[in-house]
């Protein structure tokens, strides 16, 4: 490989999950630095989210864009990855200025990269500037070695793919052969061009004697990281994985540890299942009770559905024989994935592959489109991998772009083809020009947002209707906040979930608070404040997860049985004390969960001020779209009508019922529209916001961040 | 357990990993008017003793609603067993 740029260092050794250094790239310069931390730093920045919030804050400014030289790409774990003894710790969060929103984004992705990165010295890596030619880096603890490389070219197949030239770099790394001390992170060609391109995470798994990948897909990370002409980074460290994280209290840790996989030993063959059948289960649940984002999420159920349930993947697809963990120690392991698939579509049709996935997500991404094909939703999910494409977005763009037909907004000629709820070869064709930057998927490629400008420029240039009133039809199912395309879940019938998109900082995934079944089936908040306590609550400790490198789902999605005998069963607060023991033991403090609820709710301040510094922080930036309230259309009222006259009839008492099927639609959705202003107005002022969704300078105060940024961004208000 | 044939039933619905387990999508039950969701799961017990529907580790529903054990049960009622979703 053509080395640009190398420096030589020493790793800094983790002592109580920190290193206190952060890696420092710029690709403009190129330049490499290791920026020392203070003491304080991790105290008040936790790491993860924490560290890319602080980074963003501090370097970038209200007009920094995602191709702006000066937004900076970070991928940081936490205290508390990279530790086999705890279950669910390979996580690590890839935060950026995001191409769909214009603030901040993070996702979140498991694999070895972030516990690597550690081990070889550094608690978070940090791209600013853009590169001249495409490069990769090369973070070498092992040789003492940091470069900035010439990425290398494996020729056509290879160099487009995110999965195909990361084995190939991997392999090249390593003389040949692909083992577990190193790992990689890639974007493909999708990231090139749309705006929802992901970052891979790849690594090997022991077990399966294969590389695997994981992805942080929402957001356009791997977009922003492809803009800078990064195409990989490589992270390598033969140090030991076994108490890596250098325990202030190892027995603490052991302890701690144990006790949580005892709970999903015990529980997950009982409840979800995750270790067989992945999150797929939920596919099944979701329909149940009518939630399975279907045509654009105008119907949560259909008779169709049976065809993409988990029994469906785990017969015809999942290998049943090797636990699927995405990191040491994990027994959770719902990392599921699939083995020499023949691919029936697409510019590799006929080729064999391994496919990590499907999750849920992709399911219902696929579902979203209409499509209740199996195959089709394996051979979409490593599409979109090797591509470098979110499933979610990709789906969720293409499934407005139909609807968009369905209404008439669009016409076939306008795409070139049958663009219809259910059309496989279409959806298909689309995914390919989107990967491409071809056709029509050059449009659908920018996402729902930009999307919506673009039909409603066209329609009202076509037919003399103004603009603005074809963007209110679009914005009633036009599936995004903030510019983020919703993640799978329909929310029409929970209020709380509603607010649980609206209110989520980076736009409306799910990270940040679900709710539904919680509101909507167990009915734990039947009060408008009860909704909006668990608004505030469950992002704040959903954050806590984020920024200390831990995997979420041992915890939430696997009920402790001890939980039945607490005031909330749903915080599975005895499953959480194991989460305060680790924290302790590995850091060595003395905190308690409100502690660290304190901590997170610093960093869900600091993040809303870089939210208003972006111009999407206000009141006016929550709002969502009618068919996330309700039937936001009589097609979809009309399916389900029955039901939603006892709504409207519950919520009018004693008050006549209008006569005609309309009238009581358009009530209804009046109704819905009401009390998600309710919703706003007693969630702010949990948060310490005011009524327009601004965190009061009391608030910033308590927390510390009162910056002379902060001060100067408050005085606007 | 025992329970006088009548005409009125009720309907035990198995989703996911159960319905696996069982190998049916459905067991009708005879009830009476005193029958109770506590019952339903006696049944279910009885005939599928490997089923996990421990306490804490599932939710019951009737008629897609949250249920509490005493419920007397209705002609035609459907009872699930719901794991404990919260969100990934």
């Amino acid at each position: 490989m053509k080395i640009i740029h190398q420096i030589e260092y020493t790793p800094a050794p983790v002592v109580g999950g920190y290193t206190d250094r952060i890696l420092r790239v710029d690709l403009t310069r190129p330049e490499i630095t290791i920026q020392e931390l203070p003491p304080d730093f991790k105290n008040k920045y936790v790491g993860g989210r924490g560290y890319a919030l602080k980074l963003i804050w501090d370097d970038a400014k209200r007009t920094t864009r995602y191709d702006s030289p000066e937004n900076i790409l970070v991928m940081s774990s936490g205290p508390l990855g990279n530790e086999p003894a705890f279950v669910g710790t390979g996580k690590f969060i890839v935060g950026t200025i995001s191409p769909l929103t214009d603030t901040f984004i993070d996702s979140n992705i498991g694999g070895h990269f972030g516990p690597i990165l550690k081990r070889a010295g550094f608690d978070a890596l940090a791209v600013a500037g853009i590169s001249k030619e495409d490069v990769v880096i090369l973070v070498d603890g092992d040789a003492g070695t940091i470069a900035i490389a010439a990425a290398p070219e494996y020729g056509t197949d290879a160099d487009e793919g995110a999965l195909s030239f990361g084995e190939r770099l991997l392999e090249e790394t390593n003389g040949g052969d692909i083992n577990d001390t190193l790992a990689a992170v890639t974007a493909g060609k999708g990231g090139v061009n749309s705006r929802f391109g992901i970052v891979n995470s790849l690594f090997f798994d022991v077990r399966r004697k294969r590389l695997r990948s994981k992805q942080a897909g929402r957001g356009g990370t791997g977009t922003v990281m492809r803009f800078k002409g990064l195409r990989a980074v490589v992270a390598r460290s033969s140090l030991s994985k076994v108490n890596a994280n250098n325990a202030i209290d190892k027995e603490g840790v052991r302890r701690a540890g144990a006790a949580l996989k005892a709970v999903v030993s015990q529980c997950d063959g009982q409840q979800l299942h995750l270790s067989t059948w992945g999150t797929t289960g939920l596919s099944e649940y979701m329909d149940k009770f009518h939630l399975f984002p279907i045509n654009n999420y105008q119907y949560g159920q259909s008779p169709e559905s049976p065809k993409l349930f988990a029994q469906v993947f785990l017969d015809r697809y999942f290998d049943k024989k090797v636990p699927d963990g995405c990191y040491y120690g994990c027994n959770l392991a719902c990392a599921k994935g699939a083995q020499n698939v023949q691919l029936t579509r697409g510019p590799k049709e006929g080729k064999v592959v391994d496919i990590d996935g499907p999750e849920y997500e992709t399911v219902g991404a696929v579902c979203c489109m209409g499509i209740f094909d199996p195959q089709f939703v394996m051979e979409y999910n490593w599409y979109c991998d090797e591509y470098g494409l979110d499933t979610i977005s990709t789906g969720v763009s293409i499934s407005f772009f139909m609807e968009c037909i369905q209404r008439g907004y669009l016409t076939e000629e306008d795409v070139g083809y049958a663009l219809h709820f259910g059309n496989i070869e279409a959806a298909d064709r689309l995914l390919h020009e989107i990967a491409d930057g071809r056709g029509f998927g050059k449009i659908v490629g920018q996402g729902v947002a930009r999307g919506k400008k673009w039909v409603a420029e066209r329609y009202a240039a076509k037919t003399g209707t103004s603009q603005d009133a074809v963007m209110a039809e679009l914005n009633k199912f036009g599936m995004e906040v903030k510019g983020l395309e919703f993640s799978m879940y329909i929310t029409k019938e929970s209020l709380a979930q509603q607010g649980g998109y609206g209110f989520a900082l980076k736009g409306p995934q799910h990270d940040e608070a679900w709710l539904i079944f919680i509101d909507q089936v167990h009915k734990e908040l039947p009060t408008l404040e009860q909704k909006a306590n668990a608004l505030k609550w469950f992002p704040l400790i959903r954050t806590w997860f984020n920024a200390t490198g831990l995997c979420k789902l041992p915890w939430i999605d696997v009920r402790n049985p001890e939980a039945a005998n607490t005031p909330e069963p749903s915080k599975n607060i005895p499953t959480l004390n194991y989460y305060v023991a680790y924290l302790n033991a590995t850091t060595g403090s003395n905190k308690t969960l409100q502690d660290m609820l304190d901590d997170s709710e610093r960093l869900s301040v600091l993040q809303k001020l870089i939210n208003i510094r972006h111009g999407k922080g206000t009141r006016a930036n929550d709002q969502i779209p009618w068919r996330a309230m309700g039937p936001a259309y009589f097609n979809e009222y009309e399916a389900r009508a029955e039901y939603y006259d006892e709504w409207l009839q519950q919520q009018l008492g004693d008050l006549k019922m209008p006569a005609t099927a309309q009238e009581r639609h358009t009530l209804l959705m009046e109704k819905r529209v009401e009390a998600y202003h309710h919703l706003c107005d007693m969630v702010y002022e949990k948060k310490g916001f005011t009524i327009d969704g601004i965190p009061k300078r009391e608030t910033v105060d308590k927390f510390g961040l009162m910056d002379e940024q902060a001060e100067k961004l408050l005085t606007q208000f | 357990m025992i329970l006088r044939s009548c005409d009125m039933k009720a309907s035990i619905k198995f989703l996911g990993m159960h319905r696996i387990i069982t190998k049916i999508d459905r067991l009708d039950m005879p009830i009476n008017a005193n029958t109770s969701v506590s019952d339903a799961l006696e049944y279910t017990r009885e005939r599928f003793p490997d089923l996990p529907i421990e306490k804490g580790m599932v939710i019951m529903t009737v008629n897609q609603e949250v249920s509490k054990p005493d419920r007397i049960l209705r002609d035609r009622d459907i009872i699930e067993f719901l794991p404990l979703i919260a969100g990934g």
